[in-house]
């Protein structure tokens, strides 16, 4: 799997780390679940479920490359450039482990 | 005998039927296949090199040397002169540079995705800002009351993601506020005591 597809399942596990909030707002549920259902390629649903939601290194992380691209305004790219830095990517749950965070 | 240099094929569609007159004057499909691939590679440095590459330039061979072959190329008048008819055609049919960007998205099957997980992520960043403290905010595009359909609309969606929907569904039931109940006087009721 390549970096771009690891970088999905950080955001497969910052998702459901969101979900597991029962203060999340019923429209932001219902959208990432659609999202979530919505991935192709090598994330099936099996990969998916076998993905624990991230924890708050991985969500610190998450929210420092958000930050970056807002600050930016760059549709994603700082936040792409920053996540798939490889001491970065060494934190990404694999699903072959079965999770890893949580 | 010596061998022929190896030749890629072109990697650039050149439409015969429409060529330009400068474009006709070229010596070759290859050069036709460079002027063309001119407009699709990313501008600036290494834009001549990249574009002969793609033309099935430079086979086999060493970069310096397609550095060369492409300066050549690309400062031929021949070939000058159809770069101008080329570019004033893409600008009457309105794709002039643009079109770059659309065939770099065409050729990334990943990058429709990728904007939109970035997009995920940067418009809706109020979770990842108030991931510890958590903080709501209702706006009236986000607002979704968690009727019946909506609850099995989320517990199908969660069977689809790979997510337990059971505990979904629990998470979006809306919450019961608990306490006991104590009657209110009005003022009134309260003065006649």
């Amino acid at each position: 799997m390549n970096s771009a597809w690891q970088t999905e399942l950080l955001f497969v596990a910052a998702v459901k780390r969101w979900l597991q909030s029962d203060e999340l707002p019923t429209a932001d549920r219902v959208y990432y679940l659609e999202w979530l259902a919505s991935r192709t390629g090598p994330i099936t649903p099996a990969v998916v479920a076998g993905i624990q939601p991230a924890d708050d290194v991985s969500m610190a992380i998450v929210a420092e490359a958000v930050r970056a691209s807002i600050a930016l305004d760059d549709n994603g790219t700082a936040m792409f450039k920053a996540l798939e830095q490889p001491v970065v990517q060494r934190l990404i749950p694999s699903p072959a482990r079965g999770g890893g965070h949580g | 005998m010596t061998a022929k240099p190896a030749r890629r094929k072109p990697t650039v569609p050149i439409d015969k039927a429409q060529l330009t007159p400068a474009m006709r004057g070229l010596p070759n499909d290859m050069w036709r296949a460079a002027a063309v691939a001119r407009f699709l590679v990313k501008p600036g440095y290494g834009a001549n090199t990249e574009a002969a590459r793609m033309a099935g330039f430079g086979a086999n061979g060493k970069r310096g040397n397609l550095r060369i072959t492409a300066h050549g190329i690309f400062h031929d008048p021949r070939m000058l002169e159809a770069l101008h008819e080329l570019g004033e055609q893409y600008l009457k049919q309105g794709v002039p540079d643009a079109i770059a960007v659309v065939q770099e998205i065409m050729a990334d099957t990943k990058h429709k995705d990728r904007l939109a997980a970035a997009k995920l992520f940067i418009d809706r960043a109020h979770p990842v800002q108030t991931m510890h403290t958590v903080k709501v905010e209702h706006s009236p595009e986000r607002l979704m009351e968690a009727t019946a359909e909506v609850l099995e609309r989320i517990r199908q969606l969660a069977i689809r993601a790979g997510v337990d929907p059971d505990e979904q569904v629990e998470l979006a039931r809306p919450k019961t506020i608990e306490g006991t109940a104590t009657e209110v006087k009005t003022d009134e009721q309260r003065l006649a005591d």
